[in-house]
């Protein structure tokens, strides 16, 4: 790559450190500009900028890809926003949630100790991942409704969809648990799991710990009759609001 | 309960019900006047495909009674939901007191 002036490179650069051109993962690498590249777009779009990038340069003794961008000041200005976006410094807005997410997830493919670094022109930075935020415990107990979208693997795994989570998610389990709920494939399902949410509560993995079957008979009878036995001890409370203590002051 | 009309376009797509109205929705206290209209959002919701959903407190709410080993019926459109730590935090959050007030105060709900 010839030497430029970076007050007039009009690169956007994605370099992997940490890694030789002889030996590093070239679909994480590869997966990893890419991404970037599409979150970079997306914030441009969003700012009413329109940005393309053309030409694919690979560095000379490193590990990295060089873009030209057809808007260099725009590219900065969204190439700072989408790093602040991925370290977690500042909440993506709605429309690049998901192109933040695949950009982490890149950096989380990338092996062992490599890390990424983003430079256009003079500006450059370390592009990685913010520590994960307090908000959220790094493993959970999940109970929630869930449809069973796909089950099975040599390392098996069971694919769900529900109404309290986000996005489709997927966990591993047992054989034996496999095998039990394969025939419920597309049916409604309680489910418990262990999992283990990123910074913005999206369930990366997790291990199926049981399931119990919903069933479609009337649910209205159902729960009467699961009542019945307590309506009993009710019947000797006077106000319900005053002993469930929902009065407020 | 035939005079209680229910808007099906405001149904939201799922709404949690607390103990209050559950044991209501499930024929208790029939002479209560509001009864009928919790057990005709009940219905509604569900005739609508509508999902209720039940916290988990309020099962522990419901079902006191010593000895009792009675299983959570598992139906389709009515689902019990956990309260973990993440719904909390969510609820503090989104209900604080003003909130809540503010709340109490449009729906003329009785003080203690």
């Amino acid at each position: 790559m010839p030497a430029k002036d970076s007050e007039t490179d009009d690169r956007l650069v994605v370099k992997i450190e940490g890694s030789s051109p002889s030996t590093v993962d070239a679909q994480a690498a590869l997966r990893l500009a890419a991404s970037y590249l599409d979150l970079v777009r997306s914030l441009a779009d969003e700012e009413g900028a329109p940005l393309r990038f053309t030409g694919i340069e690979i560095l000379n003794k490193s590990v990295g890809f060089a873009f030209h961008a057809s808007a260099p000041d725009v590219a900065r200005e969204a190439a700072t926003r989408a790093a602040r976006y991925v370290s977690g410094e500042e909440q993506p807005p709605r429309g690049a949630a998901s192109a933040t997410r695949n950009v982490k997830e890149a950096l989380r493919h990338l092996p062992g100790p490599h890390s990424a670094r983003v430079i256009v022109g003079p500006w450059s930075r370390d592009l990685a991942i913010g520590p994960a935020s307090s908000d959220l415990p790094a493993e959970s107990s999940l109970s929630v409704r869930a449809k069973l979208i796909r089950v099975g693997g040599t390392k098996p795994a069971a694919r769900f969809e529900s109404a309290s989570e986000e996005r489709p998610f997927t966990v591993n389990l047992s054989i034996d648990l496999a095998r039990k709920i394969g025939p419920f494939l597309y049916r409604e399902l309680d489910i418990v799991a262990r999992v283990h949410r990123d910074a913005e509560g999206m369930i990366e993995y997790g291990e199926l710990v049981e399931f119990i079957p919903v069933a479609d008979d009337d649910a209205t009878s159902g729960w009467r009759e699961w009542y019945r036995d307590y309506s009993k001890e009710w019947d000797q409370v006077k106000d319900v609001e005053a002993e469930l203590g929902r009065h407020r002051h | 309960m035939g005079a209680i009309d229910i808007d099906v376009a405001k149904l939201p797509q799922r709404a949690l019900f607390d103990t209050t109205i559950v044991i209501r929705a499930l024929g208790d206290r029939p002479d209560d006047a509001r009864s009928p209209a919790c057990e005709a959002l009940w219905e509604a919701m569900l005739q609508n495909g509508r999902q209720i959903l039940i916290a988990a407190p309020t099962i522990a709410e419901m079902a006191r009674k010593e000895g009792s080993r009675r299983t959570i019926p598992r139906r389709r459109g009515v689902e019990v939901v956990a309260f973990d730590d993440l719904a909390a935090e969510l609820l503090g959050r989104s209900m604080p007191n003003s909130i809540l007030q503010a709340a109490t105060q449009r729906a003329q709900l009785p003080k203690a």
